[in-house]
């Protein structure tokens, strides 16, 4: 269990974390430079905040207010750099090794020696990290992050030194030993596919600030603020106003027929691929429904895409995704495009 | 020929490389880790003996450790030990000279290290002496042979701060380099001819060993 509720002031950023995670993996997302990496680097006690509190497993991390701070020797997590940060001048059997103090030392060789042939690195035991592939010196540095048994585990972007086609294998093995794993673990991203593949909780970060934390399904589902709106991969949000009672979103020239005027909501926003034919929409879910003319229509590998407003209002484009197959049987275009109700999204900056 | 100030020079700068290196990897290391402003300040105090002409440091060491001085007066009065006119004061003027060529030159390669590999030995549990001697100073190997060869040739050329602090004694405090001046005053150009080929061949000799030793090798 980790509880941490932290404030850093950088230079114009300043970080601003509230988070918890139990014994399950949660996921950090938010784009780069919204303080995810920073967020670690604190827990692991490389980086001190300015305020607040840390506490891992019962144990005090970090509290300002007592004047705690343990140096990161005696905090005992597990922290997979970026690049790994395997130590060039060992071989892989010595970086293993430096993870551990368990001694004698023909010990601490057997625990390397088993660690290493857990993650399929036997044969390379004696080489340098530079004569390892991306995948091979991943699963080192894991090896040398686990003999230690840590208290959490943190990985910071683990794909994003990886060429795309290593990445599925070592995201199975990696999703494996992310399960096996005791403690919490957290797991820095900006990927919206990757973090829904691996996590069961995601906590959205923007600007420093961790904006909305909850069970991933229901992050995707409603993300309640823009930027986490965003990093689930919605592409067509724009501000919204109260007319008559009603929602209207005037960049786009549409009305809604919804609840949630009242809510205090600013943006609205909707999936490109739950955008549907109105012929198709079931009767009484309809929350809007337009005439509209296309733009442009772009072929991307395994969807079309479509840029389309309101017909003959020159508005902001909204954009409309579906399969090839879906579009090859969108022979003749339909008269009007409609969202349902579920699917629109009410959100906050 | 009496070859004394050749083992003089070759002793001397020695002796004064070993002392700098370690100043100088201690004082890099020192530095790296200071806040930004205390970090410059100390920097420029530490560079400066690179800079100022090596007369000024022999003034200084005269000043500081003659006889007649402070510190000079108490060493001679407790222990008997005289710095100035004798070869040990050459080593702490060629110390002083040579340790901003150790100093500046691992500054630069501890600055340009993967910083994040320290952070990684600190969540892995290592200790900071563990991480300094086993990771850091193996990495920048490189950068501290290259200023500690540095060291030694500057040191063997001293001249300036050597002759103020130790002068000229025959099978005592004489050096390569002093003797040339030396043999030249007294109008012995034989001798400093000689002196000055016995300089170039040394200096060639070293220069072949850095081009050796510097040869790109493959790790591991």
């Amino acid at each position: 269990m980790l509880a941490c509720k932290i404030k850093k002031k950088l230079g114009g950023f300043s970080l601003d974390v509230d988070i918890t995670a139990s014994s399950d993996i949660t996921a950090l997302m938010g784009a780069s430079g919204s303080g995810k990496s920073m967020t670690l680097r604190c827990i692991a006690g490389i980086s001190k905040p300015d305020e607040g509190k840390i506490v891992l497993g019962g144990v005090t991390l970090f509290d300002s207010e007592k004047g705690i701070n343990l140096p990161p020797q005696k905090r005992n997590t597990g922290f997979l750099f970026q690049d790994y940060a395997l130590f060039p001048n060992m071989t892989v059997l010595k970086n293993i090794m430096a993870g551990t103090k368990i001694s004698p030392r023909r010990e601490c060789r057997r625990a390397a020696v088993e660690l290493a042939e857990t993650f399929h690195i036997a044969k390379h035991l004696n080489k340098y990290p530079h004569q390892l592939s991306g995948g091979e010196k991943q699963r080192c540095a894991l090896a040398r992050i686990l003999i230690g048994s840590p208290d959490i585990l943190m990985l910071d972007e683990p794909f994003s030194a990886l060429d795309s086609h290593l990445r599925w294998e070592l995201e199975l093995e990696l999703a494996s030993v992310m399960k096996q794993f005791a403690g919490p673990v957290l797991y820095v991203s900006h990927n919206r596919d990757e973090v829904y593949r691996l996590c069961d909780h995601i906590a959205v970060m923007n600007n420093g600030k961790s904006e909305v934390t909850g069970q991933k399904w229901e992050i995707f589902k409603k993300p309640l603020t823009v930027g986490a709106a965003r990093l689930t991969g919605c592409k067509n949000i724009t501000e919204t106003a109260v007319q008559h009672g009603r929602l209207i979103a005037p960049g786009w020239g549409i009305e809604f027929d919804c609840d949630g005027a009242d809510s205090g909501v600013q943006y609205i926003g909707i999936r490109a691929n739950y955008i549907i034919p109105a012929c198709r929409a079931p009767e009484g879910e309809i929350a809007a429904a337009f005439p509209f003319e296309i733009i442009s229509e772009i072929e991307d590998t395994f969807s079309n895409i479509l840029m389309v407003r309101k017909k003959g209002s020159g508005l902001l484009p909204l954009r409309w995704e579906m399969p090839k197959k879906d579009r090859a049987a969108l022979r003749d275009m339909p008269q009007e495009l409609a969202f349902l109700r579920e699917h629109v999204l009410l959100l906050r900056e | 020929m009496d070859l004394f100030p050749l083992y003089n020079s070759l002793r001397i700068s020695a002796i004064a490389t070993v002392l700098a290196f370690t100043l100088g990897i201690l004082a890099a290391y020192a530095v790296l880790k200071m806040p930004r402003i205390l970090k410059g300040i100390c920097d420029t105090v530490l560079t400066i003996p690179m800079v100022l002409p090596p007369t000024v440091v022999g003034y200084f060491i005269l000043v500081y450790l003659s006889p007649k001085s402070a510190v000079g007066g108490w060493l001679y009065k407790w222990f008997s030990a005289m710095i100035t006119m004798r070869w040990q004061g050459s080593v702490i003027a060629v110390t002083v000279i040579a340790f901003p060529f150790v100093y500046r030159t691992v500054r630069g390669a501890f600055e340009a290290f993967d910083q994040n590999l320290l952070d990684a030995g600190r969540t892995l549990g290592l200790s900071e002496w563990y991480i300094f001697g086993r990771i850091l100073l193996p990495n920048c190997k490189q950068g501290i042979l290259a200023g500690t060869v540095l060291a030694f040739a500057r040191g063997l050329g001293e001249y300036g701060a050597t002759s103020m602090v130790s002068g000229y004694i025959a099978g005592k405090t004489a050096t390569i380099s002093t003797s040339v001046a030396y043999f030249w005053q007294i109008n012995q150009e034989d001798a400093a001819f000689w002196w000055v080929m016995v300089n170039l061949a040394v200096s060639f000799v070293f220069m072949i060993l850095i081009n050796i030793f510097s040869k790109p090798k493959v790790r591991g």
